[in-house]
This record gives C-alpha cells, structure tokens and sequence, in this order.
C-alpha cells in the first residue's frame, strides 16, 4: 500500500487582529547562519506562491551586507500588487530549515512590518528537500524530510 | 479506553488505522465501493490523474473534543511545541510587547527579551557583546498593526 509520512507538524500561529477575529498564520522559524557561524532564528512565512525565500530589505546587516540594494537587481510580482518591485537576490545564503543546513538564493525586499514573520519561505533549493502536507481545517502544516 | 475518533467507533487499546484502511482498500469491492466506506468512516481521499487512491490519514483526531468557544483559551494554556517556543511566546505576548518595546528591534531567548534596540545593527552588537547564542529575532511595529494577507480570516 502506498503511504506518505510526514515527520514534523507545525502548528500555524494564531493572532487577535483589532476586531477580535483570529487570524492564522503558517510561519516556519528558519535558522540564517552568519559568516561567523551565528545562528540567528527568523519567524518567515510559509509561501508557495514565492519563488525564491525573500527577507525584508533591512534584515541586511544580518547577511553581512553595507547596503539592501548590493545584490542582483529583479523584479517581481507581489500578491495583490499591480505593479512589478524592485528585489535584490544574494546567491549562497546559508539557512538552516528543520535542522537541515542549505545554501540557496535569498532575495531582499521591502515588505510590511509585522513582528510575526520577517519574510516568507519560498520554493527555491528549499522545498524540493522537503515534502509538505497543508491541512487549512486544522491549521497544520506537516512536513516530511524524505520525501 | 472507548472514543470516537475521525467518525469511527474505536478502542485505542486495539486501533490499527492503517491496518483497517488497508482491509478496506485491498478487501476486494469496486472502488465505489471502497470509496463509499471510506467516506462513512470520515476519511478524506483524492484519486490522482493515474488512478492511485491517497487517504489523509496523517493522524487520529477527536471530533467536538472541547466546545469551539474555549479553544483560544486552552491553546494558550497549552505546552508549545519546542521549535515554537519564541514564535509562540511573541504571538501571544503581542499586546506587552507592543507598550515595552514599540518600534524597538528585540531579541528573544527562553519566553524573554534578552536585548532590545532601535536598530537591528546596534541589537546585534549587544548580542555579540553578552554571548547570547541563537536569538529569535523581529521588530516590533510601533503603529498597530496591520495584517495583510490574502490567508483567511476565522473567528472562532
């Protein structure tokens, strides 16, 4: 018989917006390893719709960069947004994602401030070393590290 | 130990989902068949495009466990999983941490702000300077904030 298993779940995080509705959240805590070898722990957002994982532009001096804008200029479509922004992507960045050490591309971005998630979780190097399971109703995503 | 868990009527001293849904599956009926009885154990399927059956099954879950009204108050309660702990700690500390630290970078270390600055640059330096290893980091906005996303809002 077939089977898919799935290692590790996340619960989605849970907010009180201003009106008192709850509003979830799937944010992945995901290790950047600096050029000295610190672990710094990161909230992002679990984001298939993004290509590449992108942080907000001023998480900069994190990756041991003078400036945001020193990177390979792209543009990209946000959700919601009708007009191309300007990204900057940084080849060989080190994250650790569950426990696993990658080096992937990381685009810098101005995004909104929030203090749940610094960025979002995208598809590049990272999701093809993991398979996800996403269950909406119970507000879980389930992770396998063989997929 | 009786419950019902998902639909079906089960001891946990014997329950073997895995072996049910493979008695069901290889017991020989129509898949329409197999496919109703799946369904009247509540057990969701999808048949992909070459035809193989994948049945969610990932976990046992207890249906109507606590009345929808308290599960806001009990999950606060609750143990956080491990590799949640800062995350968690800073979503449900929100409104705290908004009138200590409003438009203050902060670093989070065992369910408390180790370190906190106007500036990410000058929060790293404190860090550095006391040894503090594998911080949580965020900033926290000043304004209220807003959430902007395209993920479904729910009030429970």
């Amino acid at each position: 018989m077939l089977t898919k298993e799935f290692d590790h779940t996340i619960q989605f995080i849970s907010v009180l917006n201003g009106s008192g509705a709850t509003i979830t959240f799937p944010i992945v805590s995901v290790n950047l390893i600096q050029q000295n070898g610190n672990k710094i722990s990161l909230p992002l957002l679990f984001d298939t719709g993004a290509s590449v994982t992108t942080l907000r532009h001023d998480l900069y001096p994190l990756l041991g960069l003078a400036s945001w804008d020193a990177g390979n200029l792209c543009q990209t479509q946000t959700a919601g947004g009708k007009d191309p922004v300007n990204t900057y992507r940084y080849e060989g960045i080190n994250l650790e994602v569950f426990g696993k050490s990658l080096k992937c591309p990381v685009n810098l971005m101005i995004l909104p401030v929030t203090p749940l998630y610094m960025g979002l979780l995208g598809r590049d190097t990272i999701f093809q070393e993991f398979g996800f399971g996403f269950w909406e109703n119970n507000k879980e995503l389930h992770v396998s590290f063989k997929p | 130990m009786i419950g019902s868990f998902v639909g079906v009527s089960v001891s946990t001293d014997s329950i073997n989902i895995d072996s049910l849904i493979k008695s069901v599956v290889t017991g020989g009926s129509a898949p329409e068949e197999v496919l109703k009885e799946i369904n009247s154990y509540g057990i969701k399927w999808h048949l992909t495009e070459t035809g193989d059956l994948w049945l969610k099954s990932w976990r046992l879950g207890a249906e109507n466990f606590v009345p929808a009204e308290n599960v806001m108050k009990i999950r606060e309660g609750g143990e956080v999983h491990s590799e949640a702990n800062a995350l968690e700690w800073v979503s449900k500390n929100l409104s705290y941490l908004r009138q200590e630290y409003p438009g203050k970078w902060i670093a989070v270390v065992d369910d408390d702000v180790v370190c906190a600055s106007d500036s990410l640059t000058d929060l790293m330096q404190q860090l550095h300077d006391n040894n503090i290893e594998q911080p949580f980091i965020t900033e926290i906005p000043a304004q209220p904030v807003v959430w902007t996303t395209t993920y479904a809002n729910e009030r429970i």
